[in-house]
């Protein structure tokens, strides 16, 4: 079930980021909903779960935009993988790693999503921009991140996937 | 640990494989995905769209916004046939001067719904439209509302179209000035117009810009600047917008013209792709 779960939040995700308009004033950056939801299986379940969800929401971000096939993916494989390194680090009951990891995560995807993607075409991108949405993107992962962690552990909670009490994040506030 | 290297060993491999794979599995990878999700893009956008106008207009029916789909429609035509006979005024002048015969084209508009703005990875200023390959739309097709051109098709798939604005920065026009005809290039800047956000209040609004412009012809705010038809991709006399200021290039060797685009790209809808067809004396939109 765990799997359903993340194949149908991953896809969800995946189309709500696409709908979702760009914020004009933080250089067009998007929400970073599917590095969110990697970060949420990157520090709540072990390795398989974490590449996987890298490899499947990389996969869909490639197909639905322009990018190149398989540079999201990189991309957010190592996101899962590194931030999978410091899950037993973290309190589980505290909201201060998912937003302090959406806005590293955030940041360092994009970033690294741009050095990828100028090795494989021309930039037409001025540099005051893309460091704008770098930091817009970090920006809004510090919220976005937090969001992800409360929706799909209490979907996990739900459908019976983890325990209640020993759900990842808040499990007091939310029940 | 060992189950860890193979699950580690497995993403890796499927990183190259997907990175390594040749472009035509690559695209009907893209397509088929695309289409997958194409269904949920729709609900979703139809849901978001339907609500507001629900809030906005309760007492709209679905007749009423049927009669509004169609009188969409006779406008775009009607703009696009005014246009076409001044066109032809021009042409014809020309002829009379130089006694030349052209072959004039004339064009198929296909009708298409926008379904998302902008690219689940925001580098990108797109559009996804909600037909495709089936509806016989190509990649690199000229892209147009009835104020003027939007865009160009990108990537297709049977059922969706991405669109790449002209206020992308990777989307290039060749553009000619309606006045004195001068030829020129043009880019977007890094910015705008894909959203009707309240976050567009706060920043001032950047045009596209024009480079490459004969220093010797001039060109003043205000002036159309029509598409050319030499770059191949856009046909000839579609307007681009219109030019709000102008300035030497710091090499001074050429004229670099900002330019407000016609159409309201923030509030788009409808939009047609125009397609090549051949000579039957009329505008077709399907």
């Amino acid at each position: 079930m765990s799997w359903v779960v993340l194949v149908m939040v991953i896809l969800g995700g995946t189309v709500l980021q696409t709908l979702l308009p760009a914020l004009h004033l933080l250089a067009d950056s998007k929400l970073p909903i599917l590095p969110g939801i990697v970060i949420y299986y990157a520090l709540t379940r072990h390795s398989g779960y974490a590449l996987t969800a890298g490899l499947l929401a990389g996969f869909l971000q490639d197909a639905v935009s322009p990018i190149p096939m398989g540079l999201s993916t990189l991309t957010f494989c190592l996101l899962a993988w590194v931030t999978g390194r410091f899950r037993n680090l973290v309190m589980p009951d505290s909201m201060l790693p998912p937003m302090l990891f959406g806005a590293v995560g955030g940041a360092a995807t994009t970033l690294l999503l741009y050095i990828l993607l100028v090795r494989h075409q021309p930039s037409s991108w001025p540099a005051g921009w893309v460091a704008t949405k770098i930091l817009g993107t970090g920006l809004l992962g510090i919220f976005c991140t937090p969001m992800a962690f409360l929706t799909v552990g209490w979907l996990d909670r739900k459908l019976g996937n983890v325990a209640a009490k020993e759900g990842p994040l808040i499990s007091d506030l939310v029940e | 640990m060992q189950g860890k290297k193979y699950v580690i060993g497995l993403a890796l491999l499927a990183v190259l494989v997907l990175l390594n794979l040749p472009i035509p599995a690559t695209a009907r990878l893209k397509r088929g995905v695309r289409d997958g999700i194409a269904p949920f893009q729709n609900l979703s956008f139809f849901l978001f769209h339907g609500l507001g106008e629900a809030v906005a207009s309760p007492g709209e029916s679905r007749t009423s916004r049927t009669e509004k789909q169609q009188r969409i429609e006779q406008v775009a035509n009607l703009q696009h046939e005014v246009r076409d006979l001044r066109r032809l005024e021009r042409d014809n002048d020309e002829l009379r001067k130089l006694l030349e015969y052209r072959d004039r084209q004339k064009y198929r508009l296909i009708l298409c719904e926008v379904i998302a703005r902008g690219d689940a990875s925001g580098w990108w200023q797109t559009l996804t439209l909600n037909r495709g390959s089936d509806d016989g739309l190509e990649p690199g097709s000229a892209v147009v509302t009835p104020e003027g051109l939007i865009g160009r098709t990108q990537e297709i798939s049977r059922r969706t179209s991405d669109v790449l604005l002209i206020t992308d920065p990777n989307c290039r026009v060749s553009c000619e000035l309606a006045t004195h005809g001068a030829y020129g290039i043009l880019k977007g800047k890094e910015t705008v117009l894909t959203t009707p956000t309240r976050m567009e209040m706060f920043t001032p609004l950047q045009p596209c810009q024009m480079d490459y412009i004969d220093k010797d012809k001039p060109a003043v705010p205000g002036e159309d600047v029509l598409t050319s038809g030499l770059g191949g991709l856009f046909p000839k006399g579609l307007p681009v917008g219109k030019i709000s200021r102008v300035q030497i290039d710091e090499s001074k060797l050429y004229l670099r013209a900002e330019v407000t685009p016609s159409a309201r790209l923030g509030a788009l809808r409808y939009v047609f792709v125009v397609l090549q067809a051949p000579s039957t004396g009329e505008i077709r939109i399907e």
